[in-house]
């Protein structure tokens, strides 16, 4: 499986970038899903049974709106707030916790994601292998659950990669730089700005060339309580597999959504910048 | 801007692009605050009106509103529709008519200027247009579609 920009400038073939010491923050990965018809917060409880040796710890949240990528003509438009007045329960969502907090899953009635993120704890990036091994066993152990409950099909609908990138705006020698020194695309701007956003999105590709998911490109940067610069660079991919929807087919699809996101993380930042990061390849 | 921004607060995975005044954080354990925030400009596209108004009339449905033990639309299903329509819509294309359907899913309807077009969404990433035009053309008929609504669009640019 391959997702291409339809200006696609990577070749197939081309190695993926590497970092020995990546700025990753936190990484989600996970699968948006219909036809747990019969799902309830008891199930929820019976899912968290099986996981609680290694995510003791729980949280309810506000679950998630349904959310999903098509393609027109008029993407562009805004947003509109809405009010809604609905009669089904709204389930939460359950965040299932690791030891160190450095590990959850995140379970609703049709998402389940599992996420990554530094702690003092955890400091050290596990490799994407690792969170792509945790989210293939919670995967299984999601399909199995739902059968052994019978609480209906799962139906993959959207397959999500995402990573939180934390970059203090400093040099090799841990002193303040510009934006520009991380992003020189940020070029020419004079003075220094106090902060900002930079959001776009843009259209993936299948190898058929049909649009079959998103790139969201969200860049904020600021000062923080101490003084200290710093800029929080999130890059997700969401999309769909255009056929087969099994769980194999997720993981593929969501390996292609990663690769993306690196190839996008190597492209928008700089040469300086991947020397701080210790590029390997 | 007083600026004290980049603390961490709670985590909060999976994005929301759509129909949001900002962006739910995807993974995100933190936040910017008091940070440049982007707040789209009110719109004035009376399509979004008048189809929210129908959405609220049918995530309202109870139970067995059809007589026949049907559910309301499910919010999944709204979700899809309300991406569909952001996707195929311009500004001033005529709002279609909303009619819930058994097993949660939801039909659209467009009866003007010669053309019946009908799109029947029957769960997230399952939809199938149907068109008749009155002036002879070959209908479409039952065209399965899921993520791509270009298709769909062109037809409704026939309804400005």
């Amino acid at each position: 499986m391959r997702l291409s920009f339809p200006d696609q400038a990577s070749l197939p073939g081309d190695p993926l970038p590497e970092y020995a010491a990546p700025p990753v923050a936190e990484t989600t990965v996970g699968i948006q899903f219909d036809g747990l018809d019969a799902y309830n917060s008891l199930a929820a409880a019976d899912f968290w049974a099986e996981v609680k040796a290694q995510f003791p710890a729980v949280e309810e949240r506000q679950p998630l709106e349904p959310a999903f990528e098509t393609f027109g003509p008029s993407d562009g438009a805004n947003a509109v707030a809405r009010i809604e007045m609905v009669t089904e329960v709204i389930q939460p969502r359950f965040f299932f916790v690791s030891k160190d907090e450095a590990q959850l899953i995140q379970l609703q009635r049709d998402r389940l994601f599992y996420n990554w993120r530094r702690t003092d704890a955890a400091l050290e990036y596990p490799r994407y292998s690792h969170v792509r091994g945790c989210l293939s066993e919670n995967l299984d152990r999601l399909y199995r659950w739902a059968a052994r409950l019978e609480l209906g099909e799962v139906v993959p609908t959207q397959c999500e990669a995402v990573y939180v990138n934390r970059i203090p705006l400093a040099d090799a020698e841990g002193n303040k730089c510009g934006l520009s020194f991380i992003f020189p695309w940020l070029n020419g701007l004079k003075g220094m700005t106090e902060d900002g956003i930079f959001r776009f999105r843009r259209r993936l590709n299948d190898e058929t060339g049909q649009p079959v998911a998103r790139l969201n490109f969200d860049l904020r940067y600021g000062t923080d309580e101490e003084g200290g610069r710093e800029a929080h660079l999130m890059l997700a991919v969401r999309g769909r597999p255009s056929e087969l929807l099994t769980k194999e087919a997720c993981l593929a699809f969501i390996d292609a959504e990663r690769e993306v996101i690196v190839r996008t993380f190597t492209e928008v930042t700089s040469e300086d910048a991947h020397k701080l990061w210790e590029r390997t390849r | 801007m007083n600026l004290q921004e980049l603390r961490y607060c709670d985590p909060s995975p999976a994005v929301d692009w759509e129909y949001m005044q900002e962006p739910q954080r995807v993974g995100s354990s933190f936040a910017l605050v008091n940070l440049a925030r982007f707040v789209p400009p009110p719109t004035a596209s009376s399509w979004r009106v008048t189809v929210e108004g129908q959405f609220c009339n049918l995530l309202k449905l109870e139970r067995g509103w059809d007589g026949y033990n049907s559910g309301p639309i499910s919010r999944a299903v709204a979700a899809f529709t309300r991406a569909i329509l952001k996707s195929a819509m311009k500004p001033d294309t005529p709002a279609p008519t909303l009619v819930p359907t058994r097993g949660g899913g939801v039909q659209l309807e467009w009866h003007e200027q010669g053309l019946d077009i009908e799109l029947m969404v029957y769960r997230p990433m399952d939809a199938e247009l149907t068109v008749h035009f009155l002036d002879g053309r070959d209908s479409i008929e039952e065209e399965p579609l899921s993520m791509n609504f270009e298709l769909l669009s062109e037809v409704l640019e026939e309804l400005i």
